[in-house]
């Protein structure tokens, strides 16, 4: 039995994760005390955490470092790292979205280039290419992404969309979306060959946790 | 800002371990493909870009690029299978068929993120067999790139191998439309199932296909694959590939080396100028491939000279981390002898370096002061 590391990223999407593989059968109880370390085994070995931050976890996994990892489809679309996508694990749902002030209309090219704030500088360009051959101006920002428009350092951001509460509290509406975004489980390609018994159980057992909530 | 403290942008240092290692690598590998009768080739580091950028087997922002001083666009060596089918259809016109050539070299990679993962300058090895087709010739390549994984000592790695006629056969019996033709072997070689499901949800696959796209994805395994997909499908094409595949693994079977191959039918990705048998060698300790390889019967013709071709190459920088991380590690032949010397005894300690090093010993001179 060969032990499989697994990268999580911290917060929300790791809590789940962690319930998602409780239910399917893996000891999960070590990450259970509040603690600040980044690496962590389970009592029987068969599994190796390791904490990372969210736009770190495909990198974890596409150096090999990590064998599987829990990651959102909107870091992996910003990554763009060579990884098998292999499950859906349907939580952490959202969309990545071009959100604006709501009269605002991107298709109105008159108004010279397009400057827009997100912090997933790739999926914006690469959309804004692909969907209108328009090469946009990328502001890269860390967070509170709505400031953007609304003090005039952006004409519109690309950002996730949960509810969509924060919008509609700064006046701002999605103007279009992208992608629809959730938690995926990510495979090394060379893991996959190489410790391929033990990460298809791991495949089939959540796939069926899934199949049945 | 100075730079002259630093490396430039993707280069590194070799530290004399790894260099050590490096050399030796090589010369494992020199000797075996000598063994094999493969004779080894040099191609310059520098070809016109044109020889790359034809065709698009490689695109250009991949490619290390400058100029000559008439203007015209050079790239430094991204590959060495495209130079050495210019080099057979061109320079190497007048050798005798088939050619069985080998390398050993230099390759520059620009562009795509690497996290200090890998570097843009990369040593690679292989054999490109030029000019002979059919199973004996895969299987002879084949069989050489695992056989060069066993003699530097690696072990714990697995091939995988398929035949890209498999899915060109099978798709052309459906009218596909060209966006979802340029998405499905993506989809197929990264295991996508997420986009697979949302596919046939949308009713955009046709049943049948996408049944048979889940079955290439999901199965890895030997002769078993071939039985589970062979029912699938009456394409004669497709048939034909799942044959060859089976005669390679009779091949390997007959050289005890099937062992480390299964077929994985769902192997499509940066195909380039493949046509037909491919693979690929993943070992423990490195994140991605260490060997890749397959069948390539357009490319000469690209150069004027139509032959059919079969190689492989071995990323020597990935085989070298593994090497390290497995503790494979060459012994040096025999320890360092010191001699130490006053300046006044100089003459008879240069002897007894001398002669010792006629010895074969290596020997290193250190001057006692004081």
């Amino acid at each position: 039995m060969k032990q499989v590391t697994i990268a999580l990223a911290k917060g929300r999407l790791a809590d789940s994760a962690v319930n998602l593989l409780t239910e399917a059968g893996y000891d999960c109880r070590v990450l259970q005390d509040d603690s600040r370390k980044l690496i962590f085994e389970n009592e029987d070995r068969s599994l190796r955490f390791i904490m990372a931050k969210p736009a770190d976890v495909p990198t974890y996994v596409e150096s090999g470092v990590a064998d599987v990892g829990v990651a959102g489809k909107d870091t992996l679309l910003e990554e763009g790292k060579s990884l098998f996508e292999v499950l859906d694990l349907k939580f952490g749902a959202c969309r990545l979205a071009v959100a604006g002030p709501p009269d605002f209309d991107l298709n109105d090219y008159s108004r010279g280039k397009l400057k827009v704030g997100t912090k997933y500088p790739q999926v914006a360009r690469r959309y804004f290419a692909a969907e209108k051959h328009e090469a946009v101006e990328i502001i890269k920002l860390n967070g509170s992404i709505e400031l953007a428009p609304l003090v005039g350092l952006a004409d519109v951001i690309v950002d996730i969309v949960e509810s969509g509460r924060t919008l509609v509290e700064n006046n701002l509406e999605v103007l279009e979306t992208i992608a629809p975004c959730s938690a995926r489980l990510v495979v090394n390609p060379v893991s996959m060959k190489l410790k391929s018994e033990e990460i298809s159980t791991l495949i089939r057992r959540l796939r069926q946790v899934l199949a049945e909530s | 800002m100075e730079w002259k403290y630093y490396t430039a942008e993707g280069m590194r240092d070799q530290l004399p371990q790894n260099t050590y290692l490096r050399r030796q690598t090589e010369a494992s590998l020199r000797k075996l493909f000598w063994q094999w009768g493969y004779d080894e080739v040099e191609t310059p580091e520098i070809e016109y870009a044109d020889v790359y950028l034809q065709d698009r087997f490689v695109k250009q922002e991949v490619l290390y690029k400058f100029s000559d001083p008439q203007g015209r666009l050079l790239a430094l060596r991204y590959d060495n299978t495209v130079p050495l089918a210019r080099f057979a259809a061109t320079s190497g016109r007048n050798l005798a068929l088939p050619l069985r050539l080998s390398y050993i070299g230099t390759m520059f990679r620009a562009g795509g993120t690497n996290n200090g993962q890998r570097s843009h300058q990369f040593e690679q090895a292989g054999v490109e067999f030029i000019g002979a087709t059919g199973l004996e010739t895969d299987g002879e390549v084949l069989a050489l790139a695992i056989t060069s994984l066993k003699e530097l000592g690696i072990e714990d790695f697995q091939i995988s191998l398929n035949q890209t006629g498999f899915y060109k056969a099978l798709i052309d019996e459906y009218s596909l439309t060209p966006d979802l033709a340029d998405l499905l072997p993506e989809m197929i070689d990264g295991k996508e199932f997420v986009r697979l499901d949302a596919l046939m949800a949308d009713e955009q696959l046709p049943e049948q296909l996408a049944r048979i796209l889940e079955t290439m994805m999901e199965t890895s395994g030997s002769y078993e694959v071939l039985e589970a997909v062979r029912p699938l499908t009456r394409n004669e094409a497709a048939l034909g590939a799942l044959a060859e595949l089976e005669g390679i693994l009779q091949y390997l079977q007959s050289s005890g080396l099937d062992q480390y191959v299964s077929i994985d039918l769902g192997l499509l990705k940066n195909l380039s100028y493949y046509t037909g048998t491919i693979f690929r060698g993943y070992a423990a300790g490195a994140g991605s491939e260490v060997l890749s390889g397959g069948r390539y019967d357009q490319l000469c013709r690209a150069f004027g000279r139509d032959l059919p071709a079969t190689g492989f190459s071995l990323d020597l920088d990935l085989v070298n981390q593994v090497l390290q991380e497995h503790q494979i590690l060459p012994q040096e032949p025999r320890g360092t002898e010191y001699v130490r010397y006053r300046v006044g005894e100089r003459g008879v300690a240069l002897a007894k370096a001398a002669e010792l090093r006629s010895q074969g010993f290596r020997v290193v001179l250190e001057e006692v002061k004081g």
